[in-house]
């Protein structure tokens, strides 16, 4: 329970349903050694122990800081500093969430795991599905492709098959304290939204090592300086400072030279990567290639691929129809209709 | 049928005692004064409160005018290691303290050595105790400080507080201990332990949160921590905590009433409960020395256990007990104290610590048999190890 709605509400209708159910927020940042301790963690365990007392379970916080430093954020920071942009909920899912704190769960005499996730549970004869969210607006699957079968055949999703709204309506109707809470769609541990101070504080160094470097403009012309790679994510086009007829964006981050490459829109779409970490869910690892939506952001409407897997475990994606701002470090995800079939981290893109 | 639920943590905190309730809610009802003011109103609320002191005092076993009345514990403690140094400022810049110390304790001093101050921690035996001679070699010229647990708030290890008063008297050093765990819980008298400043908390004897008190001996020289009225002889200025003080003080005469009698009784269900455990689970350990021990503690270690997830099956069946301090937990982070006695990460962490008081029953020790070897079991189960 994250304090916030969803996970509440979650929690209430499982109790509804007539289970017996334990609350459980994960403690994920320890201010100490930090001037600059984000507000995240602890205000949601406030509501969240607050919404068990209302609903009448038990709740309780467990002390997962130095593991998720250890699991998510230094991960965040490193690959920053390979030219890539993470995205750490989905580390957060895959090795804070449906591991060491299903393991605490269990420990806590559970047998079943629930989250306030939009995203459909379905058990099939040999395998147990993951699906999309009824209402595909609220869909977060894309977050949760690094689950095990195992640990799927032990989750509930309560929330899948509702609304934003029905969910809002719902915390009202029981009085929850949080009804009215904000959704923050920020990164927990960054504050003021700025990964980029977070890097300079908690990585100086290797920042001020990397320091400044060319960026190159379409055909090859030097058009300006950047503050240091790790200050760029790919399609970025704010902050760049360049003066060209058109809106430009940042095409390619190259480490090994330091260089930012970025080019006017057009310039960017990609039309193969490589994706590795895969783990597939609904499906088994296929051996064949097989075409799906392929989402390489959370807010990637799908864009239609082939999917050659490889030997080493990896996956081919050659889009059908290019797509934009392939970005090393975001998760893709395979999805055939609502079926999310699987996903991994892109490593790299082919323009 | 909801079934009775079973409170053995009484060394985080104990139930206040209904006299106490009665007490408080009487003196708010009745002398709501202003202890400070000159008229009827404020004369009565100053005679209940000076009752009070009277009732600190006598179950100390001191003077009352060497009662100062803090906020709790944790400003006592504060009051004594920094209202010393203040005084001693410039020359005597030392201070000793144990590393099995309470962070109120501990984190002060740490304070002070990030302001200037030097300090020594001294470590423990595996049985949690101190060598009183191991305090004498830390003693330097400028060693204004000693302060010292009596009772250790995780094991319940008892330490020898007069034979390490006598150490610090011999040297001139200023000596005060931390008695949060023993005053009113064992029978002593301050004048047989040689200290020149000790703390004493409310909650832990059957009395209100938010209050406590300082001993502090005649003669003894300190600088205040707040400024701004002349309250507890301008020690711990501000308007007094009129009906906390006097449900400590309410809760003092209860446990000077029953000083003799209770901790045999609560030694008992304590020593049954151990005697079954280690009976009746293997692999189970006792955690700090077992015959210098405060009657009511007892911290084991069960061996492939999270003593979190421990705590938190007993919590579901109704019985409440504490991995360690309460003040540190929802961390899991291992105990200090079982970290200094040279437990292992794995064996600290699979600790915990039953502590019974004045409204245990011997149903209680059946309840807790009947329940926890059914989860040490279970967890071992799922456990590789």
């Amino acid at each position: 329970m994250s304090g916030g709605v969803d996970s509440s509400v979650a929690a209430a209708l499982l109790l509804e349903a007539g289970h017996d159910v334990v609350g459980l927020t994960m403690h994920l940042w320890s201010d100490e050694g930090t001037s600059k301790a984000p507000c995240c963690s602890f205000g949601g365990e406030r509501d969240a122990a607050a919404v068990a007392a209302h609903l009448g379970f038990p709740h309780y916080t467990v002390d997962f800081s130095h593991e998720f430093f250890a699991l998510v954020v230094k991960d965040f920071i490193g690959e920053y500093v390979r030219g890539h942009t993470p995205n750490p909920c989905i580390r957060c899912n895959t090795f804070m969430k449906w591991q060491l704190l299903w393991e605490k769960a269990q420990k806590f005499g559970a047998g079943y795991f629930a989250t306030g996730h939009y995203a459909r549970i379905e058990k099939s004869a040999s395998r147990i599905h993951l699906r999309r969210a009824a209402i595909r607006q609220k869909d977060q699957s894309y977050a949760l492709w690094g689950i095990s079968q195992e640990q799927l055949n032990r989750t509930f999703l309560p929330l899948g098959e509702m609304s934003k709204d029905e969910v809002r309506k719902k915390a009202a109707a029981l009085g929850l304290p949080n009804a009215q809470r904000n959704e923050s769609q920020e990164i927990c541990f960054v504050s003021n939204d700025n990964y980029r101070d977070f890097l300079k504080e908690h990585n100086p160094g290797v920042l001020e090592g990397i320091g400044s470097g060319e960026i190159i403009g379409p055909g090859g012309k030097v058009l300006g300086h950047h503050l240091g790679f790790p200050n760029y994510t790919i399609g970025q086009r704010r902050g760049l400072g360049l003066t060209w007829p058109r809106p430009l964006y940042v095409r390619h981050i190259d480490v090994a030279t330091n260089r930012i490459f970025v080019d006017e829109e057009e310039g960017c779409y990609g039309h193969a990567m490589r994706v590795e970490q895969v783990n597939w869910v609904s499906w088994e690892k296929p051996s064949e290639a097989f075409e799906a939506e392929v989402q390489i952001r959370y807010r990637d409407p799908g864009n239609p691929a082939r999917i050659l897997p490889q030997e080493d475990g990896s996956v081919s994606v050659e889009f059908l129809s290019a797509a934009w701002a392939i970005t090393p470090g975001q998760s893709a995800v395979f999805y055939q209709g609502d079926l999310l079939i699987g996903g991994g981290i892109i490593v790299s893109a082919k323009t | 049928m909801p079934m009775k639920s079973v409170y053995l943590d009484n060394a985080a905190t104990t139930q206040p005692a209904p006299e106490v309730v009665a007490s408080m809610t009487e003196v708010l009802e009745t002398h709501w004064g202003n202890p400070s003011s000159i008229h009827e109103v404020g004369r009565w609320a100053r005679v209940r409160v000076e009752e009070a002191r009277q009732h600190v005092a006598t179950l100390l076993d001191c003077r009352p005018e060497e009662i100062v009345f803090t906020s709790g514990g944790t400003e006592a403690d504060n009051l004594a290691i920094l209202g010393v140094l203040e005084q001693g400022q410039g020359k005597k810049t030392h201070v000793i303290t144990a590393a099995t110390e309470h962070h109120a304790i501990l984190d002060t001093v740490h304070w002070c050595q990030n302001n200037g101050f030097d300090t020594t921690i001294l470590s423990v035996a595996s049985d949690g105790r101190l060598d009183p001679s191991e305090v004498k070699k830390a003693i330097q010229p400028e060693t204004a400080l000693i302060s010292l647990m009596f009772v250790n708030n995780e094991l319940g290890t008892i330490h020898d507080i007069a034979e390490i008063g006598r150490v610090a008297r011999e040297a001139g050093v200023v000596f005060h201990t931390d008695a949060v765990q023993a005053f009113g819980i064992i029978p002593f008298s301050v004048a047989d332990l040689n200290v020149d400043l000790v703390s004493m908390s409310s909650h832990k004897i059957y009395g209100p949160k938010g209050v406590g008190a300082l001993y502090v001996k005649k003669g003894t020289r300190l600088n205040p921590r707040t400024h701004g009225g002349s309250q507890e002889r301008n020690l711990r200025t501000g308007t007094e905590n009129v009906p906390g003080i006097i449900g400590f003080g309410n809760a003092c005469q209860l446990c000077m009433e029953r000083l003799e009698s209770a901790p045999p009784a609560i030694q008992a269900l304590r020593d049954r409960l151990e005697k079954e455990i280690l009976e009746t689970i293997a692999d189970v350990s006792v955690n700090g020395s077992r015959m210098h021990r405060s009657p009511g503690i007892l911290n084991c270690s069960f061996k492939g256990c999270e003593g979190e997830a421990l705590l938190v099956g007993l919590d579901m069946q109704g019985i409440y007990v504490s991995t360690g301090s309460a003040c540190t937990a929802g961390s899991t982070g291992a105990s200090h104290v079982l970290r200094a006695i040279g437990l292992s990460l794995e064996v600290a962490q699979a600790s915990l610590r039953f502590s019974f008081g004045r409204y245990n029953q011997p149903e209680d020790v059946d309840r807790v048999m009947e329940v926890l070897p059914k989860i040490v079991h279970r967890l071992r189960r799922m456990s590789p190890v």
